[in-house]
């Protein structure tokens, strides 16, 4: 335990993800915990484990942060590199998997695809405006079937007759799959139908006009439900690798890009202990200076302000004693 | 007299020539701009603009709605810009947009002279009728290397609001934003690939810039922003996104629209660069250029 160890951090809208990796790559640690809306705590509680159960010996030597919550998370542990998630799932995909040329990722609330050619990317497409093709989408009608989101893969995969269900749309997927279900289908034909409309979708909508060639990496939250590798291998009319740590990539590949950043430097890493001791907090209010009403968000460790973001004329992001100048008058 | 003056959507970038034309129409006038796009601003066109309108066109709305409510100005003037290109149109929310506001706001004074180069008669002087007096907007300065060149109408790239800064990103990432301006290009550069010439002058522009800029500069990528609901840029961007593909560019489209949060186009933008940045660094160690 004595090597030095790489952590990495992926908050995403549903998902938090911690990883740990030794300094050859290998992952020793990987949590996949729920963000129910307080990433702060959930990291807090995913690192508090980590320390539990290696105490001090446990030598962080580089951390990164990445996810919709990357540069709230990097507040919290300080990290030595802050990345978007395109980057770190290409990283870790190609980790694995060296000649991989297609990577198909669906989360919480956004979807990719990224096409890498010579162990670089090449191209890639993120979901617009419409929450259709992604994760959400499938929680929420599991939910509305009664099903637990665990179980939809394995009911959807019995299905034999799949009906035919619009994917363009979550609403309006919602209502044909409404109207089947008042036909008399059986459930999992509406699943594994529902699975066919997301992946259609899916590939319409980011894969348009895009190659895609083998082999084919399927990573994200939602590649664990195996109703959905089955609609997108029939689709495509190829196999597709689901990755051992799918549901972590992100993450990994973090962690990946911080021992590389970390070489021969010293990480900003706080600690176990200051983290976990740390009272996290933020703030915000919307500032009425002038017309923009831009929505102004304070991160405070331990009552004290240590940032500020939101302002589109940056002077309480620039300045950090503004506020504190003007607390008077507020 | 107050006359108001919106300075976005297809009147951004005419301020010196408002400043220049106004008193030749009004006596003993005052212009008064709307100045910057501001969140109150948004929020009042999003409220008073139909569905149908791209997001420029209902901020415009807000320019407008700020000069009456904010700035009580006693009449507006909104030049009707049919045509500002020898032989092309401007887009038809363009042209229309003084109807919108006169159906929109009752009692408000509008005076809506029509520039129209296709007309043999003109409602103003000739001195003020040529376009490259009726748009100025700072040039890009195109830097030997790393240039990102960003495509989209002008009245996106000089607003702000509506492009979250993206210039500002890619300038921070170190590298340099190129664009194309209104009507300055057109004089010395006429397209030469597409089997017929646009019909409207702003994707006329735009694609003209593309295709000079690809042939005469070191481009590293191609961004191209488009307005949700906006015709032209739902043609062009096809066009362009095509043309890239084939030339091994890497290109990426953005949608701008009512999202308040940047975070969606901030982590696009990031990824994009970082795949620029990664392509290039392969590249040297190749000695070999993926941008042909």
């Amino acid at each position: 335990m004595k090597e030095g160890f790489f952590l990495g951090i992926d908050i995403g809208s549903v998902s938090t993800n911690v990883v740990l990796i030794d300094k050859n790559g290998g992952v020793i640690e990987n949590m996949y915990l729920r963000t129910q809306g307080k990433p702060i705590e959930v990291l807090q509680k995913a690192l508090a484990t980590l320390y539990e159960k290696y105490g001090d010996s446990l030598r962080i030597k580089g951390v990164g942060t990445t996810g919709s919550g990357r540069h709230l998370a990097s507040l919290v542990v300080g990290a030595d590199i802050v990345k978007n998630e395109i980057t770190a799932h290409a990283k870790a995909a190609i980790y694995f998997v060296p000649d991989v040329r297609t990577i198909i990722e669906i989360g919480g609330q956004d979807s990719k695809i990224i096409l890498i050619k010579d162990r670089i990317v090449i191209d890639f497409a993120m979901n617009t405006i419409c929450a259709a093709g992604t994760g959400s989408f499938l929680d929420r009608q599991a939910e509305r079937l009664n099903i637990p989101i665990e179980k939809f893969g394995e009911t959807a995969i019995k299905s034999q007759n799949p009906v035919r269900i619009a994917g363009r749309c979550a609403v309006f997927a919602e209502s044909d799959m409404i109207h089947k279900q008042q036909l008399g289908h059986r459930c999992e034909d509406i699943l594994f139908g529902l699975c066919l409309a997301l992946a259609r979708n899916y590939l319409t909508n980011l894969a348009k006009g895009k190659n895609l060639e083998n082999p084919i990496l399927f990573q994200g939250g939602v590649a664990a439900n195996i109703a959905m590798k089955k609609a997108f291998e029939q689709l495509l009319g190829t196999q597709i690798i689901v990755p051992k740590f799918y549901n972590v990539m992100g993450a990994i590949g973090i962690a990946l890009l911080a021992k590389e950043r970390t070489k021969g430097l010293i990480t900003k890493f706080r600690g176990f202990e200051n983290i976990n001791g740390c009272k996290f907090e933020t703030k915000g209010f919307e500032c009425h200076d002038c017309s923009n009403y831009c929505e102004v968000v304070g991160f405070y460790s331990n009552g004290s302000l240590v940032a500020r973001w939101g302002d589109r004329c940056q002077k309480y992001s620039s300045n950090r004693n503004y506020h504190i100048e003007n607390s008077k008058n507020l | 007299m107050k006359v108001g003056v919106p300075n976005s959507f297809c009147y951004a970038g005419m301020e010196n020539f408002f400043i220049r034309v106004i008193p030749e129409v009004f006596e003993d006038s005052q212009v008064i701009f709307s100045g910057k796009t501001t969140k109150e601003m948004v929020e009042y066109g999003l409220k008073n603009g139909c569905d149908e309108l791209c997001i420029p066109a209902k901020i415009f709305i807000g320019h407008v709605e700020y000069l009456i409510r904010k700035k009580s100005v006693d009449v507006l003037f909104l030049p009707r810009l049919v045509s500002v290109l020898p032989s092309t149109y401007s887009c038809p929310k363009i042209i229309g947009i003084p109807d919108i506001i006169r159906a929109n706001y009752h009692g408000v004074k509008l005076v809506v002279p029509e520039i129209n180069l296709r007309k043999k008669r003109k409602m103003m002087s000739e001195k003020s009728m040529k376009n490259e007096q009726l748009f100025d907007f700072p040039m890009a300065k195109i830097a030997k290397v790393k240039n990102i060149m960003v495509l989209a109408h002008s009245y996106v790239i000089f607003d702000e609001f509506l492009n979250k800064g993206i210039l500002e990103t890619i300038k921070s990432a170190g590298y340099n934003p190129i664009y194309p301006i209104y009507y300055r290009f057109n004089s010395f550069y006429i397209s030469s690939d597409l089997p017929k010439e646009f019909f409207w002058s702003s994707a006329r522009d735009i694609y003209n810039y593309f295709e000079w800029a690809v042939n005469n500069t070191q481009i590293n990528g191609v961004v191209y922003l488009m307005t949700f609901g906006c015709g032209i840029d739902s043609v062009l961007q096809e066009l362009i996104m095509r043309k890239c593909n084939e030339l091994g560019l890497p290109y990426l489209c953005i949608t701008v629209d009512e999202h308040c949060a940047d975070v969606g186009i901030q982590t696009r933008i990031e990824a994009y660069l970082d795949m620029i940045e990664w392509r290039t660094s392969k590249d040297e160690k190749n000695y070999l250029s993926t941008h042909g």
